[in-house]
């Protein structure tokens, strides 16, 4: 038992506490993305809709209520269909989702909806957040970003990992 | 302790968007995981243990994987641990459910074992997932498959890029070397090469009297249309006898060759086909010096293939038709006894008849409505033997009336041929079940597993008895991750197991439950994870008057994930309150409190 504690000890004065859990991270990345990317004018009232595909991040969510983004109250939701999903500003869909999330996307198309994604297996998604060495990354899609009608800034795009026109 | 998880709630409560972009890219994060979703396609109650639980549990043996799932329970002996599950007696368990290792199927055909603990075929670490489909899986995997399977998916090249080298050190002088290789290439298959090793003396007994090693090798080429992979294990292990001087080795040696093909015919047809050889090999050893000694080998042989053809070409179908042909080729028993005072040799050697299989098979997978799905499908066995003809049917029903929950309603008829040991049979062993299971999504990762089923076996193969047993049970399990990386997942099962002159089975207990937590204590780099394995009282024999006592088993491992650069390290600590124990005042006694320590470092 000694030895357990000393060998506890030895372990415990490596280590650092300064990481995060998984979705607290991604839930304030999807804030950031929110924060650095422009609607069109439709899209620039009401509430602010993050949407989430099937399943929130639990209560890593509850960060981005109440917060407010280009003058409009966020509002966070759950969606299970495309009709819902139109009236999102940003749309996250999880890993384990890829081939509903495929679909999901194709039937997007045209509607300015920033699509969010965790899944590398998900090649039309605008912006994908990946694991990457113990820190969490993001890759850039500029194309579908732009046939939606929206703009990301330049401080996103030099941040990113990858960013492909 | 407390304060390191107080750190970490202090964490969560901190408001992220606050944090700007670029300090967010540098901040390491806390893994969450999603509970598994299963990748077989049975409407049973699955349970799924995946290589986080490994790492994280710190599993040596297939055995400790399954101890930890719903309703199964894995007693040892002095040589082999055995599997009991669904009201069926763990020493009677093996051979009624099969063991596949990316869709090989493992168990011998000698005896019907599937190589649970330091015997087993596969190192652990090796292994991607577990899934154990209980119930009767004959229509799906073939004649054997009577009371389900335990599907074993190996890792891929990419899941350890890299040269992995690990040292273990424990209990009873044991030590473990392990060195694997794997890498995706640039052709984009994937490459997995290891090699370990294990000694100690003795598992269970006082040092000296029970010495065990093994040996196993694994590689595995993995490219996008086909697969080939080979793996062999050896182990040999003393069983302790009473006096000093003599000895008594066991050796088990299983190995086998698997090829796998895949294409697509067309847009709506692909092929799935697979080949393989396999052996095993069981030796015993006894020698009493200057006296007499005794060797033997049992040696079974196989080789065989599956064609399958998946069609798409209806609309809310997937049709499944395929062949299958196994061969056991050879079947044989050969001995030689050394009587060293009176100088005299005497030896035997026989074989027993081949036997050929060929199977053929077809199921439906039909998409009633998008929230109705109706999967049915039969398998016709013919063997070369007295059997003949055997016939697996099997159908179910599955309605997901919302979102959230879905419901599976299954029966079927599962067979079993006797092993060769088990001598020659005119009937296989025949289970009809019936199983009703919910799955209910409680919010954010949280899942709960509900199971009611009934089993029916007739025409039993068994020693002495031929009558037909009855179980009946049921079961519930939650699982729930949090997203500080916590996971959670726990479960009861009720048994009851009757023969047909009412009385209880012997090694089958009532009441089953696991506990199992895991949690990061310092970011992730420090895991504790915590078990404990509840077995209700039982019979220690079919008809005996007085029950075994009920124990709880505790096990704990910390586990310090890149404690220096490429470094893991965890102690595991198994049965921590020495409860096992008990089970010395029976004929299976377990191993008690032991301890390990593994190093693992990967070169990437």
């Amino acid at each position: 038992m000694r030895q357990l504690v000393l060998f506890l000890i030895f372990v415990v004065s490596f280590l650092r506490a300064d990481a995060l859990p998984e979705y607290t991270i991604k839930a304030a990345y999807l804030y950031n993305f929110a924060l650095l990317t422009d609607w069109h004018d439709g899209k620039m009232s009401g509430d602010f809709n993050i949407c989430f595909y099937k399943e929130d991040f639990g209560s890593a969510s509850n960060a981005l209520n109440n917060k407010v983004l280009h003058n409009q109250n966020v509002k966070i939701s759950t969606v299970t269909t495309a009709e819902e999903t139109k009236e999102c500003q940003i749309v996250f869909i999880r890993e384990g989702e890829e081939q509903r999330g495929e679909k999901l996307i194709q039937k997007l198309a045209g509607t300015s909806v920033l699509i969010v994604s965790e899944s590398p297996k998900i090649s039309d998604a605008h912006i994908t957040m990946l694991r990457d060495n113990r820190k969490i990354a993001f890759d850039i899609n500029l194309k579908p970003i732009k046939a939606a009608d929206l703009s990301v800034s330049s401080r996103l795009l030099k941040l990113a990992r990858r960013v492909e026109q | 302790m407390t304060s390191s998880l107080g750190a970490l709630e202090n964490n969560s409560a901190t408001d992220a968007t606050e944090i700007p972009l670029e300090e967010l890219l540098q901040t390491e994060y806390i893994p969450a995981s999603h509970i598994a979703n299963q990748i077989s396609n049975a409407a049973s109650a699955v349970s799924i243990v995946t290589a986080q639980d490994i790492k994280d549990y710190g599993y040596r043996t297939l055995s400790e994987i399954l101890s930890s799932m719903r309703g199964l329970h894995v007693p040892q002996s002095y040589t082999y641990s055995f599997l009991g599950g669904r009201g069926y007696p763990s020493n009677e368990y093996a051979g009624r459910i099969i063991v596949l290792i990316d869709g090989y199927r493992a168990d011998d055909s000698m005896f019907g074992q599937a190589y649970l603990g330091n015997d087993g075929i596969l190192d652990v670490a090796l292994i991607d997932r577990v899934e154990y489909v209980p119930g009767g899986g004959s229509a799906g995997y073939g004649d054997g498959a009577l009371l389900g399977a335990i599907n074993i998916i190996t890792k891929k090249g990419s899941d350890i890029s890299g040269t992995q080298v690990a040292l273990g050190f424990g209990s009873r002088h044991g030590r473990q070397q392990r060195v694997s290789f794997g890498e995706k290439l640039d052709n984009g298959a994937n490459l997995l090469i290891s090699a370990s090793s294990f000694n100690a003396n003795g598992s269970i007994e006082k040092d000296g009297d029970n010495d065990e090693e093994n040996k196993r090798l694994f590689a595995k080429y993995d490219a996008e249309s086909f697969s080939f992979q080979g793996a062999y294990a050896k182990r040999q292990i003393n069983h302790p006898t009473y006096s000093a001087i003599d000895s008594l080795v066991y050796g088990d040696e299983n190995a086998f060759a698997l090829f796998k093909y895949n294409t697509d015919i067309a847009s709506a047809l692909k092929l799935s086909s697979s080949f393989w050889y396999g052996h095993y090999i069981y030796s015993s050893d006894y020698l009493d010096p200057e006296v007499y000694r005794y060797e033997s080998e049992n040696i079974a042989q196989w080789h065989g293939g599956d064609a399958k053809l998946i069609g798409t070409w209806f609309d809310n179908h997937t049709i499944s038709l395929g062949v299958g042909y196994r061969h056991d080729y050879r079947w044989q028993d050969r001995g030689t006894s050394f009587d060293m005072i009176f100088n005299d040799v005497d030896s035997y050697d026989s074989s027993y008849q081949p036997r050929k299989t060929y199977s053929l098979y077809a199921y439906d997978d039909f998409a009633i409505s998008p929230s109705l799905s109706l999967n049915y499908g039969v398998r016709y066995e013919k063997s070369n033997n007295d059997v003949k003809r055997i016939l697996s049917p099997r159908a179910s029903l599955i309605y997901q009336p919302w979102d959230e929950s879905i419901l599976k309603l299954s029966t079927g008829v599962s067979n079993r041929q006797a092993t060769q040991s088990e001598g020659e049979w005119d009937k296989p062993e025949r289970a009809k079940t019936e199983e009703l299971v919910l799955e209910q999504q409680l919010g954010w990762q949280t899942k709960l597993i509900g199971s009611l089923y009934r089993y029916r076996i007739s025409d039993r193969i068994s020693y002495g008895n031929t009558e037909c047993i009855i179980a009946r049970g049921a079961e519930v399990e939650i699982e729930k991750h949090w997203e500080e990386g916590i996971r959670l997942r726990t479960s009861y099962a009720r048994q009851n197991t009757k023969n047909s002159n009412g009385e209880r089975l012997g090694q089958s207990p009532s009441h089953l439950a696991k506990f199992n937590l895991s949690t990061p204590l310092w970011n992730d780099q420090l895991r504790m994870s915590a078990e404990a394995q509840y077995t209700g009282k039982y019979l220690p024999y079919t008809g005996s008057s007085n029950y075994h006592d009920a124990y709880t088993v505790v096990n704990l491992n910390l586990l310090a994930r890149k404690i220096a650069p490429n470094l893991d390290i965890n102690v595991l600590a198994h049965d921590v309150f020495k409860k096992s124990d008990k089970e010395k005042t029976t004929y299976l006694p377990q191993s008690g409190r032991t301890f390990w320590l593994q190093l693992e470092y990967t070169f990437q």
